[in-house]
């Protein structure tokens, strides 16, 4: 479903990846973790697009074809979808409405017609109650004055409702308590399929409890310096980075 | 009927270095005709003479720094030529009691039947009641100081004057309509009065076709304990002039909330000049100001706290595109015996091309030593992480860039205290960004 190659990424002309391979199958779940600054947030800014990073070599194969110059909306038009770390306060728009031009706008890239206004209230609705969204919430301007578990909670929420291909969850588990941990990893795991992929970033092995991934990818110096399964995570998390990536690099 | 106005003997020498407007002032067939008020007569010439003496405003002048008006075109003022089409003056507000000005001229009042709602031209109340309106037209301030406003006062003639009687609470809102034609010079003087306990809402939108000047001055007096609503949407057209002066004064535990909306002109002046002279009142001088091509956008303030306790906002947000330019001057003054002041004052440019300018002025000059004061300013392009974060939602760039906007001025939409209004604002924003 992905396929990342050889990837090398710059912003203000610092080297942060520096030939990162990454293959994702359908139905998987792959987690990415590392140490502060070993290249994780970037990585997911630039599977999504972010226009101030640079690739200067490599390529990103979505479904089998190449987004690496692809702008960020064609992307999501495309099933990709990014949970951000820091989700940005928009005032003055609505949630509610924000979710609906966003639904909207990716039918549109495909040719269909909006969507119909009683079939995304009931949507909206149900994928509420599941993340624990109050009707309040969506009224308030995109994320303004949600605390820092709340935004998490509405991340999730818009990715339920965009129902996308694959999601990239950047430290989603960051600033969260336990019970906003678990909602937020029910929310992901119920959209778990044969037909979906997660790319799950994280520092700690915590969020990995609730969300089981397949493979474990360790992350480090812009490469992925090794890959497991599950039992890497907890490995790491008894070890340590520094010993960790210390040993491997011997 | 013989002009009044005797005019000072001006050297050749120096008519020549005056600009073309000025050297159009010097000419008697150009004056008003004798007002049957002598008080009247010696104040347009007061007027006239300051306006000649001064000269138009230019860098010089402390307050004039970034606007210019050496461009001003040389246009007559024409009382009776009016003649504008019909075209917009439909009214935007469902319930709203419309007032007609056209060229500087009252032209008419829809019915309305509310006792203590005073609403008369003014021109017709020089002639049938002018004594209580002398005050407010001979106390404006130091003309000398305003040219702009001396050459208002030359030319007091017409315009709107609104009252309403102690205790009067007007339920429907008074929406003018300020149209002007092409080629004209025109010189509104309006007079809003509200005695003690009244509320109202007055609603001025200014429309136009073609070049022409619009130079306003509007005497505004809340008295204690009363309420003014007071918006406006500057919509000239895109080449013509628009310098509206508007003096304020606030009395005991009154409210003013104002709200401009600048979209129009080539250059435009918003000036407000507000006293706070008594304690416990409040103001908003909120507004936008989107200009685009190569227009010119200036707001000027001064808000001076008399008395203590006292509220201020101004709090100001301007979407600058192309090669146009905006200005906002605040100034809160504190004098030493308004204790518990509270002023704010905030301008925030977006700035939409690497060609649009903004010049900002906050000042804050204070006599008092316990007060809450403060200012700030931003100017910067479109929050790229917004943008981001929208567009890795599917929404195309375009639609991303129009939300950011409007969510950029939404938080001073929200503020204001009348709901109609809000929609309409944000009607008016999506046509200017789908322009």
């Amino acid at each position: 479903m992905l396929k990342i190659e050889n990837l090398h990424v710059e912003i203000d002309g610092k080297k942060i990846l520096k030939g990162l391979n990454l293959e994702i199958e359908k139905g998987k779940v792959h987690a990415i973790m590392g140490p502060n600054g070993s290249g994780k947030s970037t990585l997911s800014y630039v599977i999504a697009g972010h226009p101030n990073y640079e690739v200067t070599e490599g390529k990103i194969w979505f479904e089998g074809e190449d987004i690496t110059e692809m702008d960020p909306h064609e992307r999501s038009a495309l099933g990709l979808f990014l949970a951000f770390q820091y989700p940005v306060e928009i005032p003055g728009v609505n949630t509610t409405n924000f979710l609906k031009t966003a639904i909207n706008s990716i039918r549109k890239s495909k040719g269909q017609d909006d969507i119909e206004p009683l079939e995304f209230l009931k949507m909206q609705k149900k994928k509420m109650v599941e993340l624990g969204m109050t009707a309040e919430m969506l009224k308030r301007g995109v994320n303004v004055g949600f605390s820092g578990g709340e935004k998490k909670r509405n991340e999730t929420f818009q990715m339920s409702m965009l129902e996308p291909k694959m999601a990239i969850l950047d430290e989603t588990d960051s600033g969260l308590d336990i019970d906003a941990l678990k909602t937020v990893a029910n929310g992901v795991n119920n959209l778990r399929s044969d037909d979906k992929a997660f790319l799950v970033i994280t520092h700690y092995q915590r969020l990995l409890d609730y969300i089981k991934p397949d493979v474990v990818h360790i992350l480090a110096d812009g490469v992925i310096k090794l890959t497991g399964g599950a039992e890497l995570a907890l490995e790491l998390e008894e070890k340590g980075y520094a010993d960790f990536i210390k040993t491997e690099a011997a | 009927m013989a002009n009044i106005f005797k005019l000072h003997d001006i050297e050749e020498k120096q008519m020549e270095n005056l600009p073309e407007i000025i050297k159009n002032y010097a000419d008697d067939s150009k004056l008003l005709e004798n007002s049957s008020n002598n008080w009247l007569n010696a104040l347009r010439l007061t007027g006239l003479e300051q306006f000649k003496s001064a000269g138009l405003p230019d860098k010089s002048w402390e307050n004039w720094k970034f606007t210019n008006l050496a461009s001003l075109p040389n246009y007559d003022y024409l009382p009776a030529n009016s003649n504008v089409s019909d075209a917009n003056n439909t009214r935007l507000l469902e319930n709203s009691i419309k007032i007609e000005l056209v060229d500087g001229v009252f032209k008419s009042c829809a019915d309305f039947d509310i006792s203590g709602l005073k609403i008369v031209s003014l021109k017709s109340e020089l002639e049938n009641d002018p004594k209580w309106i002398e005050e407010y037209l001979v106390n404006i301030g130091n003309l000398g100081d305003n040219p702009m406003m001396a050459l208002n006062t030359a030319y007091i003639n017409d315009g709107f004057v609104i009252k309403t009687d102690s205790g009067i609470k007007v339920d429907r809102p008074i929406e003018i309509i300020i149209s002007s034609s092409t080629g004209n010079a025109n010189y509104p003087r309006n007079i809003i009065l509200l005695e003690e306990s009244s509320n109202l809402v007055i609603f001025e939108r200014y429309l136009g076709e073609g070049e022409y000047i619009n130079n306003s001055v509007t005497e505004i007096i809340v008295k204690d304990n009363a309420n003014l609503g007071h918006y406006r949407i500057q919509a000239e057209d895109l080449n013509a002039y628009h310098v509206a002066m508007t003096s304020l004064t606030i009395a005991k535990s009154a409210k003013y909330d104002g709200f401009t909306l600048t979209t129009g002109a080539k250059l435009s002046r918003n000036e407000i000049y507000t006293k706070m002279i008594d304690a416990d009142s409040s103001c908003n001088l909120n507004g936008i100001y989107m200009v685009q091509a190569k227009q010119h956008a200036d707001t000027t303030i001064l808000v001076e706290h008399f008395e203590p306790n006292c509220v201020s906002k101004q709090n100001y947000k301007g979407l600058i595109d192309d090669h146009a330019k905006g200005v906002f001057q605040g100034k809160i003054k504190v004098n030493r015996k308004a204790q518990l002041t509270d002023g704010y004052q905030l301008n925030n440019a977006l700035l939409l091309s690497d060609n649009a300018e903004i010049n900002v002025k906050p000042e804050l000059e204070i006599y008092a030593d316990d007060v809450k004061c403060s200012h700030g300013a931003t100017s910067g392009a479109l929050d790229e992480t917004g943008l981001f974060y929208l567009t890795s939602r599917g929404i195309n760039p375009t639609d991303a860039r129009k939300m950011i906007i409007k969510s950029f001025i939404s938080t001073v939409i929200e503020d204001i205290e009348f709901d109609e209004l809000k929609s309409i604002l944000s009607l008016e924003t999506d046509k200017w960004l789908d322009r």
